[in-house]
Parts: structure tokens; C-alpha cells; sequence
């Protein structure tokens, strides 16, 4: 029941965070002078019919409140606006475009996860050994690397020799899952890689130092002595309280993925919403910017909640707030 | 009674008393340093890093290839490709429009390295004053910043960058907002809970008893024992703060071209890997190199810093070499999942 | 007029009281109980005379010296310092009060801030208060320096670079810039070695006369207390149990707990220890949180009765000592009002039963001998 509640307040919390987030977007776009904001909301190429058309259609003589009150309206309705660039409705546009990125976010997420945790708790069972070394020096250099250049190595290095001798498997572009689940693999593959390269390394590192300083405690000396082996000592008992700490992290980082989400779509050509957000900015293609930030912000909060709902799962001091 | 009236005060040069001159902190901290290889190689490699970034101007007198002229001629081969390095004098090849990309990264060395240090000692500075503050009035006051700092330190960057980009148009400022934006909360963090436990010494009581003021004790009181932490977070943060700024100019919307920054030369590399692979492969060099020292520096000065982690790992590895050599004398397997760690907290993963 | 106790009393503390909250639950925090650090203490420190004021850990005494000292408030009562009125004063008004009331606190190794060089420590109230600057300044602190006993060229020297004792020095130096009327010291000589304790107590007593400092002096060790104090009360769990001239405490103490405590301590004079008798009391001190009903010390009393249970004794001139003592005070003197206050010239006592001269304490760990928990004159 309580669970019940947090969940309640922190959905909540949520919506209040997306219209923050709104309508400080919001302000920060038109509270400029009109003839900017129509020429940015018509696109680079429009012509000054356009422009007008776009001040009438919008309402852009309008008032400022009155704007807003418009803006938000939509906004509930579901309507993003309207990229004159493309010539379609942002909410179309976003929509196509969120499948390779919803594709990356999940296929990454795992693998950073299982890659982090597996190589942290080995790295922490067998501190000092050459596996924790070796894993000490790659996860200090993947701390080191920015996302891109690890996707531009991967480029370069993996996906160039194979496919210059054939290996066609492995290619850049995304390639959805109803064309086929093996092209679809070969085209997420290097992507996956790449996102959870950095993240992983940061979660071997936190992992590891949470169970070693964990195993270190007194209970779980008591459990040795009690003769339990090694493994249950481990798992049953060292893991629960070693990793709470680090889901309560993954929150947090949630915001940093986004980053990440956006630089591999790019390197990788995927063209989920990341990159075309991207893409808009030189574009100047204004109502597509603000229908990424406002989707953006609506994903980091649904994530939160979900890591949020987990680590309250796991440490039930949480729930009373 | 056990107490006499006896004046020593002749004995006022007490067992114990210094003749030799004391070292400070710091100099303690520096010897250790000094004697960690690898934090030493680090240092030179940032050393050389900053005078080639301050020397570019001379390097491209040295060569004769200005930062953003192009060379169709000698720049470029038969087919209109880049050259590869070690040819026409270009000491790492060109690039896409036939530019030199050694003096080019030594300009993008300017940029990564100034936006790295300066928007990282800015965001230190306000970092510090935030968290002082924080940790030292606590209550409300610590409610309203802790909310604030979490709040950016969840935030995702890359939408601000984004929207900021749109309204403001990417500039070298800009860079600098944002990254000084996103890290000044991590240090606040740290400074207040640093804050937290120095507020409870004694001197500090010692301090509120003589009638000292509350921004006289953070500042003048407080403030001097932070001064290590911060400077081994700063220095973790540098790097942060430079791959930040190559990503940004990477997504273009950063340092736009001509003017060179290791991002959005990477940018361009990745359209040319095919036919100049050195194109790709040296501005990522030295980005790697130079965050990579600066990631080593920084555990190097936190370790140096505490001193009884070193012994007891040290400890820890005499100790465990002797146990091997006994176990592989009697034929003893080694149990189950491996040795019984420590108690101790190792400074690698912590 | 002359010798009227208000004129020499400097600080008088009435029905002090501090609790301190404990707060408990996850999210509404809300307080479960109190901590009794300080429950209806009144005492009084004359000028230029030092009280001592002794106590297990736990007895309150290091909050009363802090509460007296304005850095905690406190919960009710009243402290008037020099006439004066402080218990509420703001931070603002108190600060002038600052340079009048100092404190040297117990532990050398934190009381000074390891980052700052000790001329800067010792000339900080001088910056604070505005006093004295730049060259005039380090003079000064130099002089300060010279006359507790440290060598004025350290002046740049860091805390960590001096040993116990000289840091000690160091903090009384501090405390002394402003010429204050009084100084608290917190266990000023528990860190010390014993050797080095007679030289800051000597020093700390040179000083007294010097510049007619008023000390309150808190220390859990007996010996040095009575070395040191002209007047010493004894605390135990947040209330004054016993308080007197300090020879009549020693030598005729009347409350169990006193006597207790005198009897751990050790005796120079070995004859002397021998006649002492060694009250050796069970169980641990109990938690302020909860304390006991009825008098505080009744559950580890060897002389407690019924009534000690129930009904809190008050702290009264005995009977049987309400004579004044025999340490030079007058008969006038030991008639004024404030004569029965801890720190005035009378012997009070917060016992039903206090001890009579010659009496011997029941204790159980003295095998056999007296098996009652009853007290018996021998």
C-alpha cells in the first residue's frame, strides 16, 4: 500500500517536472521578437508568405499569456505543432522517428547493466587478481572516452574491415525489427555497444566498490563464520545491500544517457529522435526542438519513476517520502 | 596530592616540540605524488599537452601551414583525397579540404584545454560556495540548494545544449555556460558533505566562541580544510568538462568550424575515415591521452592525499604474496570465489 | 558594599535547564523524548575565584559550560553574567559579551584548526572584535605567546608542528587575548600527559592572579579539580548532587556519590588511602533520556532508601554542617542569600541520607564485610 502511494506522489511529481519543463521551453522560445520566432518556426528555406502564414496561423501577434495558454492546450491534446520545414505535423514526425531510439535505449540499457554488474561483482570476489586489474585499466580508459569516439572507433575498427570483406551483418542505419530480427540485431549491435561502453565501465567501478566495502562489514564476517560458502555469502547476502546504492545511481544517470542516446544516433546514422533533434538545430527547425525537449523530458521522468519504484522495492526506508 | 607546585617552565622546549621545520600538507602530499610513477607520467604527459597548445602558433610558423588554410596543392593527392602523414611536410596528414591536422589539433588543444580548466574552476568556485553554504546552515537553506543541485545534476545536458543551441546560436560562450552549468553541482555535493563532518570539530566550536561570524568561519575557518578534496574532484572533472565540449562541438553544436576543436574535427573525420584514417585516429589520440592523464592525476593526488590507504594496501599485497608462496609450498587450493578482501576501502573503486 | 556576595559574584546561573530533543520516524520527524543533559541547575562563580565542577561523562557538565558560555541556548532558566541578563540574547547582542567569556577546550589535537597557522589562530579575536591589526596585532599575539610559555617565533608555525601541551598553550593563549572576566575550561589538562598537566595548570593558575581571571573549570579527574578550584561541585546526571569550598568537599564530603568517587581516585599519601574506603558502585550510569525518579543516584546508592525513589531531595545546607565551614568564610558571609547557592560559601548537599563523618559505605564488591545495603556509622 505504501508503494501505492509513492507511486501516486512521484507520477505527480512528474507531471509537475514535464510542465516545468513546458513551459520554461516555452518562454525561452517565444518570448522573443515575433519576426524570429516565425522565421525559426517556418524553417531555413521559407519565403516571406510562409512566414506570414505561420504568424496567422499561430497566433504569433498574440499576446505572450495568451500564447501560452494556446501552447498548453495543444500540449494536453497532443499536438507538438507543426514543422513547415518537412511539411508535417511534429507529433508524426517524432512518433516515426521513436522506434530506433526506444530500440537503442532498451537494447543498451541491458547491456550495460549486465556487463556492469557481472564484471563489477567478478572484479569485487577477486580484488587484486589479473581479471581485476585488467578490468581496472579498460574501465579507466572507457571512463576516458567520450561516447563518439568510441562509436567512430567501432566504425572504423569493426564495422569498416568487415564490411569491406563481405561481412555484411554488422552496418550502420537502423533497420527495424519487422524487416527482419537478424538485420536488426546486426544493424543495433555496434550502437549497443557503443552507449553501454561508458556507462558500463562507470557502473563496474561503482559496483565494485560497493560490494568491497560491503563484503568488509561485520554481518557479512558472521556469515563466513557460520560457514556458509563463498557464493551464498555473496549473493544472498552482500549483493542486496551493496547494490542499492547503485540503483539509487541509475536515476541519476538516467539524465546522462540521453546524452549518450543522442551522440550514438548520430554516429550511427539511427535517425531516432536524438538525431533529428540534432538535425533540427541546424535546420533552425523550431517546433521540432520543442517537441524533443517536451518528449524528452517526459521519457527522463517516466524513467526516474521506474528506478525511483525499483530502488523503493529494494530499501523500504524509501517509501515514507 | 599528586600535583606539584614545582615551576617547569624551564622545560617549556617539551619532549615532542619541533627543532627540525615541520612540513605542511601539501608538501607531504606532493612527495607521494611524486613517487607514483604513473601520476607523474600523467603530470609530464598534461605538461606537454599545455605547451603545445600554447606553442601552436609556433608550430604552424614552424610547418608554414596556417590553422585554417587549405592546401589543395600540397595538401591534397592526385585524386583530390587527403595525404597521409609524414608526406609534404605535414607532420600528421591532412584533412578533408587539405588542412593541416597536426597544427589544427594543436589548436583544438587550445580550446579543450582552456574550456577544461577555466569553465572547471569556475564551477569549482560556485560549487564551493554553494556547498558551504549548505553544509554549514543546513535547514532550510540546505533543503532548497540540495533540491537544486540534484535537480541539474539529473539533468539531461544534452536538452538544454540542444534549446540553448536553437535560441542562442552554438558559440565558443555557450560552451562554456553549459559546461560550467552541468558541473558545479557535483562539487557542491562533495563540499557539503565535506561541510557536514567539518562543522562538528572542535575548532570550529573554538571559532563560534570567540563570536566569529557564520561567513567568517566557512570562508576563513572552513574553507582552508576543503581545499584538498576540491582540488582532487576539480581535477577529476577537467576531463569531464573537455569530453563535454568535444561532444557538443562533435553534434555542431559547439566550436563551429573553421575554427578547429578535437569534436568537430572528429566530426568530419567520420565522413573521411575511409580514404584518412590518420584524420580520425589523431584528434581521438589526443583527446584520449589528455583526458586519460587527467582521470590518472586526479586518483593519483586523492591517493597521495590519504596516505593510510597506500600503506594498507601495501600491506595487504606483502601479505598476500607471502600467503601464496606458503599456499603454493603446502599444494593448498584456493577457496571458492577467491581470498577474503579487507576491510579496507580501495581507492580505485571508491 | 563590602564583601555582600552580589558585588564578587561575575556569573549566576538560576534553575538552568536543557534538554535536548530525540527525534525519530523517516519522513514527519518527531520527537520521541528528551535528553536531560541539564535539569535545574543554579550555581554561582565569584571573581577572580575558580569553581570546579566535576561529573562522570554524561553528567551535563560539558553542556552547563556551554549553555553559561551562550554557544547552545538554553531550554529554561537563566544565566546573568556581571548583572547582565544573557540567557536570550541574540547572536548579535552577545557579541560584545564574547570578548568577556571565553573558552579553552579539551581536546589540543581538534581545538585548533589544523590548516591555520597558530599566529592567525591566536590573534583571531583580535580580528574578530576589531581590536587590533596588522603589526600592533602580531605583537600582541607575540606577547601572548611569550607569557603562556611558547616561543614567539613559532608565530608561523602550523598546530600540528607542537606537542600536546604547547597546543594547549596555544588555546589558552587565544582565550586570553581579550582580557575576558571569565574562562571556561572544558577538561583543559584531560588530553595531557601527567607531567605536562602541572605546567598548564600552574600556568593557568599564574594567570588568575595576574589578570583576576574567574574560571569555571570542569574536569572529571578529583585531584586536579582540587588543586585548581576554590569552590567544586560535584554533577551527576544533569543536577548538582554535592557543592562546597573545596578542602570541606574533600575532606567531609556528605553525599554517596562524592564519597564514591573520592574513594577511586588515587591517594598520594598511603597511610591516608588506607583508612579511605573503597565504595565501589554497580551499574552503569543511567541514560538522561529516562532518568530515575526521586533522586537521580538512588539505583547505584548503597544508602537508599524508600523515599529516595520517590522523592527528589533538595540541595540544602545540612543540619549538620549548617555551620559555616572552616575555610576562612565569616558567619556574615555564610548568611547572605547567596551562600547556599554551588559556588557560594555553604556546604550543600542533594541527599536524604548524606553521610556522616566516620561512616562507612556499604559496598557489594567488599566481600562479606557489610552484606546490607544499609549504611552503618561504625
Amino acid at each position: 500500500m505504501a508503494l501505492f502511494g509513492y507511486l501516486v506522489r512521484r507520477i505527480l511529481t512528474g507531471i509537475v517536472v514535464v510542465w516545468l519543463v513546458s513551459t520554461l521551453a516555452f518562454f525561452l522560445f517565444f518570448a522573443r521578437p515575433v519576426m524570429t520566432v516565425a522565421r525559426e518556426l517556418a524553417g531555413h528555406a521559407a519565403t516571406p508568405q510562409v512566414i506570414n502564414e505561420v504568424i496567422n496561423n499561430l497566433g504569433l501577434n498574440q499576446p505572450i499569456m495568451t500564447q501560452y495558454w494556446q501552447f498548453l492546450d495543444h500540449l494536453i491534446h497532443g499536438n507538438l505543432g507543426y514543422s513547415y520545414f518537412t511539411q508535417e505535423p511534429v507529433d508524426t514526425m517524432l512518433r516515426q522517428d521513436l522506434p530506433p531510439t526506444v530500440s537503442l535505449v532498451i537494447g543498451g540499457t541491458i547491456l550495460w547493466l549486465i556487463v556492469g554488474f557481472t564484471v563489477g561483482i567478478i572484479s569485487a570476489t577477486r580484488a587484486r587478481s589479473l581479471f581485476d586489474r585488467v578490468a581496472n585499466v579498460l574501465v579507466l580508459i572507457g571512463l576516458s572516452m567520450p561516447v563518439f569516439v568510441i562509436g567512430e572507433l567501432l566504425i572504423w575498427l569493426v564495422f569498416q574491415p568487415l564490411y569491406s570483406h563481405g561481412f555484411t551483418w554488422i552496418n550502420t542505419g537502423y533497420s527495424g525489427i519487422t524487416s527482419g530480427v537478424g538485420s536488426f540485431f546486426g544493424h543495433m549491435l555496434l550502437p549497443w555497444v557503443t552507449l553501454a561502453a561508458v556507462q558500463a565501465a562507470i557502473y563496474t567501478r561503482l559496483s565494485r566498490g560497493q560490494l568491497l566495502e560491503t563484503l568488509g562489514e561485520d554481518y557479512i564476517r558472521t556469515a563466513r563464520a557460520k560457514g556458509l560458502s563463498e557464493r551464498r555469502v555473496v549473493f544472498r547476502h552482500a549483493l542486496r545491500a551493496a547494490l542499492t546504492p547503485v540503483v539509487s545511481q541509475l536515476g541519476v544517470d538516467v539524465g546522462q544517457l540521453l546524452g549518450g542516446v543522442v551522440v550514438v544516433e548520430v554516429v550511427f546514422g539511427l535517425g531516432g529522435i536524438g538525431q533529428v533533434s540534432v538535425q533540427a538545430v541546424y535546420q533552425d527547425n523550431l517546433p521540432v526542438i520543442i517537441g524533443f525537449v517536451i518528449i524528452a523530458a517526459v521519457f527522463v521522468v517516466i524513467a526516474n519513476i521506474v528506478v525511483d519504484l525499483l530502488y523503493a522495492a529494494l530499501d523500504p526506508r524509501v517509501r515514507i517520502t | 596530592m599528586t600535583l606539584t607546585n614545582v615551576d617547569l617552565s624551564a622545560a617549556i622546549a617539551e619532549p615532542g616540540a619541533k627543532t627540525v621545520e615541520g612540513r605542511s600538507q601539501w608538501q607531504l602530499t606532493w612527495r607521494r605524488l611524486r613517487a607514483d610513477k604513473v601520476s607523474m607520467i600523467a603530470l609530464v604527459v598534461i605538461v606537454i599537452m599545455v605547451v603545445l597548445a600554447i606553442a601552436a602558433p609556433a608550430f604552424a610558423a614552424i610547418t608554414g601551414h596556417g590553422v585554417d588554410t587549405a592546401y589543395p596543392v600540397t595538401g591534397e593527392n592526385a585524386v583530390g583525397n587527403p595525404v597521409p602523414p609524414l608526406t609534404n611536410g605535414f607532420l600528421l596528414g591532412t584533412d578533408s579540404v587539405g588542412r593541416d591536422v597536426f597544427v589544427r589539433i594543436l589548436y583544438g588543444a587550445r580550446i579543450s584545454l582552456f574550456v577544461g580548466v577555466v569553465s572547471t574552476a569556475i564551477a569549482a568556485a560556485l560549487g564551493v560556495v554553494i556547498g558551504l553554504m549548505a553544509g554549514y546552515f543546513g535547514g532550510f537553506i540546505d533543503t532548497v540548494l540540495g533540491r537544486l543541485t540534484d535537480a541539474v545534476l539529473a539533468f539531461p545536458y544534452v536538452l538544454l545544449a540542444i534549446a540553448l543551441a536553437a535560441v542562442f546560436g552554438p558559440s565558443l560562450t555557450l560552451i562554456m555556460v553549459l559546461v560550467t552549468f552541468f558541473s558545479w553541482a557535483g562539487i557542491a555535493r562533495i563540499v557539503r558533505g565535506q561541510t557536514l563532518s567539518i562543522k562538528e570539530k572542535e575548532y570550529i566550536e573554538a571559532a563560534r566562541s570567540l563570536g566569529a561570524g557564520p561567513f567568517r568561519i566557512m570562508f576563513i575557518d572552513i574553507l582552508p580544510n576543503l581545499l584538498a578534496p576540491v582540488l582532487v574532484i576539480a581535477t577529476l572533472y577537467i576531463p569531464n568538462a573537455i569530453v563535454f565540449e568535444a561532444t557538443l562541438s562533435f553534434l555542431g553544436l559547439g566550436i563551429q568550424p573553421p575554427t578547429p576543436s578535437w569534436g568537430n574535427m572528429l566530426a568530419d573525420a567520420s565522413n573521411f575515415y575511409q580514404v584518412a584514417w590518420w584524420y580520425l585516429l589523431f584528434p581521438a589520440l589526443f583527446l584520449l591521452i589528455t583526458t586519460l592523464a587527467f582521470n590518472l592525476l586526479g586518483d593519483g593526488i586523492r591517493d597521495a592525499m590519504d596516505p593510510r590507504t597506500e600503506r594498507l594496501i601495501a600491506a595487504r599485497r606483502m601479505r598476500k604474496r607471502r600467503e601464496k608462496a606458503a599456499r603454493r609450498e603446502t599444494g593448498a587450493e584456493p577457496p571458492g570465489l577467491g581470498t577474503i578482501p579487507d576491510t579496507v576501502r580501495e581507492p580505485y573503486g571508491g | 558594599m563590602a564583601g555582600s556576595t552580589d558585588d564578587n559574584v561575575l556569573v549566576r546561573v538560576e534553575n538552568l535547564v536543557k534538554y535536548f530533543p530525540v527525534k525519530a520516524g523517516g519522513f514527519i520527524r518527531h520527537t520521541v523524548g528528551q535528553v536531560h543533559a541539564v535539569d535545574d541547575v543554579s550555581l554561582v562563580v565569584e571573581r577572580g575565584k575558580t569553581l570546579g565542577l566535576v561529573g562522570e561523562t554524561g553528567s551535563g557538565k560539558s553542556t552547563l559550560a556551554r549553555c553559561v558560555a551562550g554557544l547552545i541556548p538554553a531550554t529554561s532558566g537563566k544565566v546573568i553574567f556581571d548583572g547582565k541578563d544573557i540567557t536570550k540574547l541574540s547572536r548579535g547582542a552577545m557579541r560584545p559579551l564574547r570578548r568577556e567569556v571565553q573558552m579553552i577546550f579539551q581536546d589540543p589535537y581538534s581545538s585548533l584548526n589544523p590548516r591555520r597557522r597558530v599566529g592567525a589562530i591566536i590573534g583571531d579575536p583580535f580580528t574578530i572584535h576589531k581590536t587590533a591589526t596588522g603589526a600592533e596585532r602580531k605583537r600582541k599575539v607575540q606577547e601572548l605567546m611569550e607569557r603562556v610559555g611558547l616561543n614567539p617565533e613559532h608565530y608561523n608555525r602550523f598546530p600540528a608542528e607542537f606537542s600536546g601541551g604547547q597546543r594547549q598553550r596555544i588555546g589558552v593563549a587565544r582565550a586570553l587575548a581579550l582580557r575576558p572576566k571569565l574562562i571556561i575550561c572544558d577538561e583543559p589538562v584531560s588530553a595531557l600527559d601527567v607531567s605536562i598537566q602541572a605546567q598548564v595548570l600552574n600556568l593557568l593558575a599564574d594567570l588568575q592572579h595576574e589578570y583576576g581571571l574567574s574560571y569555571l573549570f570542569i574536569a572529571h579527574d578529583l585531584e586536579v579539580v582540587r588543586h585548581v578550584s576554590d569552590k567544586v561541585a560535584v554533577m551527576y546526571l544533569g543536577r548538582i548532587g554535592e557543592a562546597a569550598p573545596a578542602d570541606a568537599l574533600y575532606e567531609r564530603p556528605r553525599h554517596p556519590y562524592t564519597v564514591a568517587l573520592l574513594s577511586a581516585a588515587p591517594a598520594a599519601d598511603p597511610d591516608a588511602a588506607a583508612a579511605r574506603q573503597r565504595v565501589i558502585l554497580v551499574g552503569d550510569v543511567p541514560s538522561p533520556i529516562d532518568p530515575p525518579l526521586g533522586c537521580r543516584f538512588h539505583p547505584r546508592c548503597p544508602k537508599a532508601e524508600e523515599i529516595c525513589g520517590r522523592v527528589e531531595p533538595p540541595l540544602v545546607p545540612d543540619d549538620e554542617a549548617g555551620q559555616p565551614e572552616d575555610d576562612g568564610q565569616s558567619a556574615a558571609d555564610a548568611n547572605k542569600p547567596g551562600a547556599a547557592v554551588p559556588g557560594g560559601s555553604l556546604h550543600v548537599t542533594a541527599c536524604h541520607f548524606p553521610v556522616v563523618p566516620g561512616e562507612r559505605l556499604a559496598s557489594p564488591a567488599v566481600a562479606g564485610a557489610a552484606g546490607a545495603m544499609k549504611g552503618e556509622p561504625s
